[in-house]
């Protein structure tokens, strides 16, 4: 991949200069630690300090959810996955799709900063792969942008497509007491601090009924029975919405492999109600399975 | 919802959908019978469960 920096300063500066945006949402250099965060810029001027190199690892389009009640016309750069979160929120009704000029970036796989200080420190041991392609980048079967107004880079290859649901088939194999204590195993970990709900692009509810107090649908303790309450709930919340960005994995202070249990519901819903995958192309009206009924759908669960 | 519970180590017959209608005692009477023999075969479960929840 050619160093696609320049592209994306021009870009931004153009649409701001030419007023066609109001701001735009891409990813700069942090002057502390010079690591790739998500930034927004309001001047033509600071074009500049926009970026793109392999650890803009972040989806931006999350982002968006702090602009909706405003009027602004945002500009917006996205890899493939950040792009399949704007047709989500698109969809789901969080963001018109008018007020943003998208910039797509055809994605050749993101580091993870985090796990490759972690490899380079030597402190945990054999951290094979770590430095090589992020986590969430390992399973992409969707690197290009499925919307944008213009498109940069070549187009990728999906990545590892083959073993996509490698690890939950990993663990339909094992016994039902086996998996039982593997997820408690997990989810004892949990800190609640509610960072995999708070950058998900599906979890774009105002008001959030892990949040409700009257009446107070899981407790906020971090008990084996609420952890796992929360995570069995959050999972069924962006069921046929989760886009597969492996955001809440990546961000989880306690390293849970959160996305076992996205990608659980999505290869299930992609088998019952499917083929489907969620937020591949932008529809009038279009609803993800779970939110739609057809007569046809399978329901062996009820007798 | 069923699969997801399975997967995260739920036995399958812990969790019930029947549709019942009003006037249908007969049957609700039933399946809440083999509701009690599914959870006395399966025992106490104790997942989900710590010291706050002792019995």
């Amino acid at each position: 991949m050619g160093d696609l920096t320049p592209e994306v300063q021009r870009i931004a500066g153009n649409l701001l200069s030419q007023g066609q945006v109001d701001l735009v949402l891409g990813w700069a250099k942090a002057p502390s630690n010079g690591q790739s965060v998500p930034a927004c810029i309001r001047q033509a001027e600071q074009a500049g300090r926009l970026i793109f190199d392999q650890y803009c690892i972040h989806n931006l389009a999350t982002g968006l959810l702090d602009h909706r009640d405003s009027s602004e016309r945002i500009g917006i750069f996205v890899k493939g996955c950040d792009s399949r979160g704007i047709v989500r929120l698109a969809e789901d009704g969080q963001f018109p799709r008018e007020r943003l000029y998208i910039v797509g970036i055809c994605c050749p796989g993101m580091k993870d900063q985090a796990a490759c200080d972690r490899a380079a420190s030597g402190l945990f041991g054999e951290t094979a792969g770590d430095s090589e392609l992020a986590g969430k980048c390992r399973q992409c079967a969707h690197p290009n942008p499925v919307i944008y107004d213009e498109l940069l880079g070549d187009q990728q290859p999906p990545f590892l497509n083959d073993v996509r649901f490698s690890d939950v088939q990993r663990i339909e194999a094992m016994g039902i007491g086996e998996r039982g204590e593997f997820f408690s195993q997990i989810f004892s970990k949990c800190i609640r601090c509610y960072a995999c709900r708070n950058i998900c692009v599906a979890c774009n509810c105002r008001q959030c009924i892990f949040d409700e107090t009257r009446p107070q649908w899981v407790g906020r303790s971090t008990s084996a029975a609420d952890n796992m309450m929360y995570h069995a709930f959050r999972a069924m919340h962006v069921a046929g919405r989760c886009v597969e960005c492996g955001e809440c994995e990546r961000v989880c202070p306690a390293g849970l492999p959160l996305m076992l249990l996205n990608r659980k519901l999505i290869k299930d819903i992609d088998q019952l109600f499917g083929p489907y995958e969620a937020g591949l192309s932008l529809e009038e009206g279009a609803r993800p399975p779970l939110s739609s009924y057809r007569v046809e759908d399978p329901d062996p669960f009820v007798r | 919802m069923k699969n997801l519970l399975e997967y995260m180590g739920f036995e399958r017959e812990r969790y019930h959908t029947v549709w019942i209608s009003g006037s249908e005692g007969e049957k609700f009477a039933a399946e809440m019978t083999g509701v009690v023999e599914d959870a006395l075969r399966l025992g106490p479960c104790r997942k989900m469960r710590d010291e706050t929840w002792a019995i």
